[in-house]
């Protein structure tokens, strides 16, 4: 699917959830392993504007289509975690502004660190590593759709379920957007080609690891994609028509460091 | 709690502990205003009539409005990244700006002008945007993990001088045009009303808690930043644009109001914007040869 920039900020809009029956919470609460689950996106989705700025860092904040998807992206993503906050609210879990700033605050050097890191590899390697930041953030949109809707199956929720599919219906645009600039890029640059290769099989984490515990991490990925190989390999496949990348493995290696397979 | 995961408090809390300042409270509601963000303003295709200085003028505040994310990397890439409401509020800032900009362009695109400005930008302007553009992302994180959260009370003070600079400078452009152009620029104005109040009752919140937070403001509103800049960084027809759009006695007043709406809480009460039309017109007229916006 290619990416139009102007049809993708006309339609882009706040995940809506007013029209569903958050009742139903109270009647089928869900269980500790989703809530926590439902936590761990939770918090990623407030944190794209640490995500952000990583991005922005770099020099694709000076491109006008990816600087616009950006701002669209940032907000939507915004929106998830709110949509997301309202449900764990009903089951008496606060995610406000003064839960995520003890968040961020507490990630401190961490955070502040891996913009530094992210700036210096960009001065370092140059244009190319808007590919690999692309190529990233398609990886990560993926994992993202399928975790939404693996979530979504796992509980077949009359209100969570289909919340959960609103939201991996926009991150598909979100994966739209990173795939068509990844692809662009690797095309023009076999140096950008090596250097994502070795990028994706050797340091990419699920999404969240920057900004979440281990621990966590690996919890809420065996949660969703344990004894799910499949799962795990179609996310390969779909970064492997990307040009280069045609023996990538990033999710398999990532997970199976983690011990899930 | 039903079936809560590990580590939660009675209250619901996870990582609240009372160790971290709670973020700052004002009376601008902010879940109020991401709840209405506004989209797209229309413009029609071949509506507006713009005449040149006018057009030039506005072409000079669109490219200030079309750096919404560039003034955003300046707050998220230092301790201000961590104000979550503040973080709640640029994302639907950011936003609206988009389609502020949008309409901007629009309006000139469809009015058959310019949007950028003839010849280079000074020395001292190219090589601050380098600096800003390369180093500025590896020093803010350090430097912003080491002063904290005083920080923040400038980089707002910072926002408040520019949003309200902005709007009095496009409060004076409108004021030269019609029709559909004074509409749109109408509604430019009117939308931008939410983003200087928030700036300033962030700033005036900060800055009447501590010396640190006055500190800050003062500091950070001082040379060499300027607003009426894209991140501090002067447009290449700055002097003329400037002196143009700022060239009656009642926009000057606008503008030295909206600075001391901030100014007038802090030691020395500074007018930053001010100050630099003041500049930029001591130098327009100490060069009278030099034709407008470099044409």
């Amino acid at each position: 699917m290619a990416f139009d920039l102007d049809t993708f900020a006309e339609t882009s809009e706040a995940v809506t959830w007013h029209d569903l029956d958050f009742d139903a919470f109270e009647e089928r609460p869900l269980d500790g392993a989703t809530l926590r689950t439902l936590r761990y996106m939770c918090d990623v989705e407030y944190h794209t504007s640490c995500f952000l700025r990583d991005m922005l860092v770099t020099p694709s904040h000076r491109e006008e289509d990816a600087a616009g998807f950006m701002t669209m992206w940032n907000r939507e993503e915004f929106w998830h975690g709110e949509a997301l906050a309202a449900v764990l609210a009903r089951h008496g879990i606060v995610v406000d502004y003064d839960e995520l700033k003890a968040k961020r605050v507490k990630l401190g050097w961490r955070l502040a660190l891996g913009t530094l890191k992210q700036s210096a590899l960009s001065n370092l390697i140059g244009p190319d590593f808007v590919a690999v930041h692309m190529t990233w953030g398609a990886a990560n949109e993926l994992s993202a759709v399928a975790a939404y809707r693996r979530l979504a199956e796992l509980n077949e929720h009359p209100t969570l379920s289909v919340l959960l599919q609103r939201i991996s219906q926009q991150e598909t645009r979100h994966v739209a957007f990173y795939t068509t600039q990844a692809r662009e890029r690797l095309e023009a640059s076999t140096r950008a080609q090596t250097l994502v290769r070795l990028i994706l099989e050797k340091v990419w984490k699920p999404v969240g690891s920057g900004i979440m515990d281990e621990p966590e991490v690996q919890h809420v990925m065996g949660h969703l994609f344990g004894g799910r190989a499949d799962d795990l390999d179609k996310l390969d496949k779909r970064l492997q028509r990307l040009p280069g990348l045609g023996t990538v493995t990033p999710f398999r290696s990532a997970f199976g460091r983690l011990g899930i397979r | 709690m039903t079936d809560a995961p590990p580590g939660y408090r009675a209250d619901g809390h996870l990582h609240s502990d009372g160790s971290t300042r709670p973020v700052v409270r004002t009376d601008f509601d902010v879940d109020k205003y991401v709840r209405g963000a506004r989209g797209r303003i229309h413009v029609s295709a071949s509506g507006p009539v713009i005449s040149g200085r006018a057009a030039r003028d506005l072409a000079f505040l669109w490219r200030l409005e079309v750096a919404a994310l560039a003034e955003m990397r300046s707050l998220l890439t230092s301790w201000t990244g961590n104000e979550t409401r503040i973080t709640a509020f640029l994302a639907t800032w950011a936003y609206e700006r988009y389609w502020l900009a949008r309409a901007a362009r629009d309006l000139l695109t469809a009015a058959g002008r310019p949007l950028q400005a003839n010849g280079r930008r000074p020395l001292s302007a190219r090589i601050r945007s380098y600096g800003i553009d390369r180093f500025l992302p590896l020093v803010s994180p350090v430097v912003g993990g080491v002063l904290g959260e005083p920080l923040a009370a400038g980089h707002v003070a910072r926002m408040a001088v520019q949003e309200g600079a902005l709007r009095a400078g496009l409060a004076a452009v409108r004021a030269r045009l019609e029709g559909e152009a004074s509409d749109a620029v109408g509604e430019i104005i009117a939308r931008r009303t939410d983003f200087v109040d928030f700036f300033r009752a962030e700033t005036r919140a900060r800055v009447e808690r501590s010396t640190a937070e006055r500190a800050s403001a003062v500091v950070m509103l001082s040379r060499p930043w300027a607003p009426l800049r894209a991140v501090g960084v002067a447009d290449a027809a700055e002097v003329q644009a400037l002196s143009s759009i700022f060239d009656t006695p009642a926009a000057l007043a606008d503008l030295e109001a909206s600075d001391l709406a901030v100014g007038a809480i802090l030691p020395g009460r500074p007018t930053p914007a001010l100050d630099l039309v003041l500049r930029a017109r001591r130098r327009r007229r100490a060069a009278p040869e030099r034709n407008t916006h470099g044409l």
